[in-house]
């Protein structure tokens, strides 16, 4: 070692510099397996469910995840935008279970056309997002508290203005939305396809999506650059907001109701979704398709529990280890990269 | 000659003869006089061929120091001499690429600086650890409290307390909020808090940079009581004064290496100097390059500008083609004058003048953008480039839009984009694709000025552009400042670099306690001018 030292003492500058770059090169090799670690493991997943369970790959089964999982998928492609600028957004949950009452009772008494019910409910959660950007980038609340306590706000004005009650939708043009077929495709998924495309390019090849890496990366460089941050910012929770919205309705549609109460821990199990694909929890980066990645892992983990009867409490276990697992293998990737 | 080798070394050869083929030159044959001169005591701490590498840069080479007890061993050298670096390695901070580190005769390897606190070693960093939240007392018994049955013992904490105060010769309030104490008070308390560990050797980061001559005083008394209580002390300082009384032996480290080490009474100011910088190295970093001054109106005027607690009413102007420099100690509010500019200090007040015109002062850096006017910032790791992204799209991220296809981004057409910037700045083609983490901080410095040169700035505010750059980095990032004022950008240029401020600029204006004291022509004048200005304003205010 003392050898190898003395003749990097001797050498000076220019064998330094090629000595870094190769050191470079062999960690980016050894990341590459790092990058693609949740990748892989879904890829197993898969293998493992197809063998356990000779049903989980037929086509009927896989539709139905997508019907199923489409609600939450939307919902991560807006956490995923929040996470990458290193924001948060804890209020999904209370904005899902407000828009399966507004839907439902735009269509039930007040009798509007379903587009105009969805599109309305889709800007009440484009409105709480943006009071939730407002008061983070303009009051300077932290992004935690200040969705946690949105959150809170929105289920009880909920429950307040619902009486706590159901409403029951008795519509069968309603129920489309949720459970009807276009093309033998469950239209909710062609509404996640969509969704998650439209997140990839705004993401991954917009300018917007530059700047919210750029404001999770770093927000004082960013706003010294001359960005305006507040509303990069503010847009990520806008965008979150509506597509929680969108989610509630195809719910409502699906429950062929609107409940108060249904949003309980769905934006934890949101955030599980963005994390599992291994994007970083302190922002600046990530990608969408790590978030659909975390979609797939999760529905087809639930699918396999459900198919194997492993109980919900087991489930709980098993899906808590896979988040810390997740971190566990980003950060490490971090320490080395 | 004793030490000559240890158990623990692998090599069959004196150990003099290892460490000489590391330094090679004088530094090498000093130690070795020194271990001569002292034969009878042994070093309490030897670093030997101390390496430090990160992908790119080579922040150490070889470096073999010694600390014996009861000495104040002072380290001196240019930003990004290796000096932090060599001091993070020794408290166990940092672990080294390369080398030895032997305690009191022992080989030991610090994973942690708790390793190194265990073993005695304290370091008071620069930027201070102080936890502002709890008081003086809780700060200084940090992680020792004593206790029982895991209950504090206050009393048994207060009396040490006092006894340390006494010790050092300051007097603090135990209970005292520490975030409202004074910097230098601040700063005994990190000492106390080594002190009540038992302290072999005491490592101070730059301790009098952020303090005022009185509190200076204090501190070199503190410094004179432990020495003679047996402590080894490692200082680093760039007031070469301070350390010519303070020392009593004194390392110059140049680029990473070390360029001597040597005993007090066989160092002058004059042979530090010459051995920090090389004399080559002064000689390029004075461009001279400009033969007539700029003449014209200002370009941009800024008077009467003020910012709460730091800068009071400062007035200055600067023309197109012109660098303007500001000198001033650490504290007198030049980076905030600056951030005052870009709009980054909303509590601040002045009249910004533009080609003539009267602008609104700026509120916010998005407006000051609009105006033409953009900040490298001091941090440029921080707040000048977000590293997570591509080196192309931290050039192009001012207005992504220019190099997209109705909003659709590519890196071909980012790069296309960002390539004439980056190339009028000699940034090595491969540069732009790589990931900012893994550029060296010279190429780095680069990409900052590249986004502005890009955007098409009229006036660059640059905070201390060549921090943590190497030394031919350093002439290069001149020679490109120099000509981007000749293409007609006016430059206002801050650095703690005294030296470089001043070959570097064209007029220097120079700030103490947040006031202009002064101005003095650039390129001709010397380090040494503005220190007799700050130090003359510095007397008239304490008298």
């Amino acid at each position: 070692m003392l050898d190898s030292a003395k003749k990097l003492a001797v050498g000076g500058n220019p064998s330094t510099v090629s000595n870094g770059a190769e050191r470079t090169n062999v960690l980016a090799n050894a990341s590459w397996f790092l990058r693609y670690s949740m990748v892989v493991a879904l890829f197993g997943l898969i293998l493992a469910t197809s063998v356990l369970d000779s049903s989980f790959l037929g086509i009927g089964n896989l539709l139905n995840l997508l019907r199923q999982w489409a609600p939450p998928g939307l919902m991560a492609v807006g956490m995923t935008f929040v996470i990458i600028s290193g924001g948060f957004d804890l209020s999904v949950g209370g904005t899902y279970a407000a828009a399966t009452v507004l839907s439902a009772s735009l269509v039930v008494n007040a009798h509007l056309p379903i587009p105009i019910a969805v599109l309305l409910t889709v800007l009440m959660g484009s409105g709480i997002g943006l009071i939730n950007g407002v008061v983070i980038t303009r009051l300077e609340v932290n992004p935690f508290v200040a969705t946690l306590g949105m959150g809170f706000i929105v289920t009880g004005l909920n429950e307040v203005v619902s009486n706590a009650t159901p409403v029951i939708v008795d519509n069968a043009a309603f129920q489309v939305l949720g459970g009807g077929d276009l093309l033998g495709l469950p239209i909710p998924g062609i509404i996640l396809v969509i969704v998650l495309i439209i997140g990839d390019l705004l993401l991954g090849r917009s300018v917007y999506g530059r700047y919210v890496y750029a404001i999770g990366g770093s927000d004082e460089a960013s706003r010294l650059t001359g960005l305006r941050t507040r509303s990069v910012r503010t847009l990520a929770y806008v965008i979150t907001g509506a597509l929680a919205a969108l989610a509630g309705c195809i719910i409502a549609s699906q429950l062929g109701e609107g409940q108060g109460d249904i949003g309980q821990n769905v934006e934890l199990g949101v955030i599980t979704i963005v994390i599992v694909g291994g994007n970083a929890v302190s922002g600046g980066e990530g990608a969408m398709w790590r978030t659909i990645t975390g979609i797939a892992i999760l529905a087809i983990l639930g699918n396999a529990f459900d198919h194997l009867q492993i109980s919900t409490f087991w489930q709980e276990v098993i899906e808590g280890t896979i988040i810390i697992g997740a971190m566990a293998i980003d950060s490490y990737g971090k320490r080395r990269g | 000659m004793q030490n000559t080798g240890t158990p623990n070394d692998g090599s069959d050869k004196p150990k003099w003869v290892e460490a000489s083929s590391h330094a090679g030159d004088a530094g090498a044959a000093a130690a070795l006089s020194s271990r001569v001169r002292r034969s009878g005591q042994a070093p309490i701490m030897r670093l030997t061929g101390i390496e430090k590498t990160y992908p790119g840069v080579r922040a150490l080479r070889g470096i073999d120091l010694e600390v014996f007890s009861g000495e104040v061993h002072a380290l001196v050298g240019e930003n990004g001499a290796g000096k932090s670096t060599l001091l993070k390695i020794a408290c166990g901070a940092l672990t080294p690429s390369a080398g030895r580190i032997e305690l009191e005769d022992r080989t030991v390897t610090f994973d942690h600086p708790s390793a190194a606190r265990a073993a005695g070693i304290v370091a008071v960093y620069q930027e201070l650890t102080i936890i502002p939240a709890l008081s003086a007392m809780a700060n200084v018994f940090l992680g020792r409290e004593k206790r029982q049955f895991g209950f504090l013992r206050r009393e048994a904490m207060l009396g040490e307390f006092r006894s340390l105060q006494k010790q050092l010769d300051v007097k603090i309030d135990p209970d005292r909020r520490a975030g409202s104490l004074s910097i230098a008070d601040q700063q005994s308390l990190e000492i106390m808090r080594g002190l009540v560990a038992e302290t072999k050797i005491l490592i101070l980061d730059e301790p009098t940079a952020s303090i005022g001559p009185s509190e200076r005083e204090a501190l070199y008394a503190i410094v004179d009581r432990l020495r003679a209580r047996g402590v080894a002390i490692l200082f680093i300082s760039h007031d070469l004064d301070e350390i010519l009384n303070l020392a009593d032996r004194i390392t110059v480290l140049r680029d990473g290496g070390s360029v001597g080490s040597k005993p007090r009474s066989e160092w002058t100011k004059a042979s530090m100097v010459d051995a920090m910088l090389g004399e080559s190295l002064e000689s390029t970093l004075r461009t001279h390059s400009k033969g007539a001054s700029v003449s014209g109106k200002d370009y941009l005027r800024a008077t009467d500008v003020s910012v709460p607690g730091k800068v009071q009413g400062v007035s200055l102007g600067v023309k197109r083609g012109e660098v303007l420099g500001i000198a001033g100690l650490v504290g007198s509010g030049r980076t905030e004058l600056l951030r005052a500019l870009v709009g980054m200090e909303p509590k601040s007040t002045g009249t910004l003048v533009l080609d003539g015109k009267e602008v609104p002062w700026p509120r916010f850096p998005r407006a000051a953008r609009d105006l033409g006017i953009a900040l490298c910032p001091e941090d440029r790791k921080r707040q000048g480039l977000v590293l997570s992204l591509p080196s192309y799209a931290n050039v192009t991220l001012t207005n992504p839009w220019k190099g997209s296809y109705l909003g659709i981004l590519s890196p071909r057409g980012e790069m296309a984009r960002a390539r004439p910037a980056t190339d009028r700045l000699a940034l090595q083609g491969g540069a732009l694709r790589r990931r900012v983490k893994t550029l060296s901080g010279g190429n780095q410095q680069k990409l900052v000025l590249a986004k502005w040169l890009e955007a098409g700035v009229n006036v660059l505010l640059v905070d201390e552009p060549t921090r943590g750059v190497d030394v031919g980095a350093k002439v290069e990032l001149y020679a490109v400042l120099e000509s981007m004022a000749q293409s007609g950008v006016a430059i206002i240029l801050v650095s703690s670099e005294l030296e470089e401020v001043v070959a570097n600029s064209d007029r220097v204006l120079v700030l103490s306690r947040g006031q202009l004291i002064g101005e003095i022509p650039g390129r001709t004048s010397t380090k040494e001018d503005v220190i007799k200005m700050i130090f003359a304003a510095e007397m008239t205010s304490a008298g």
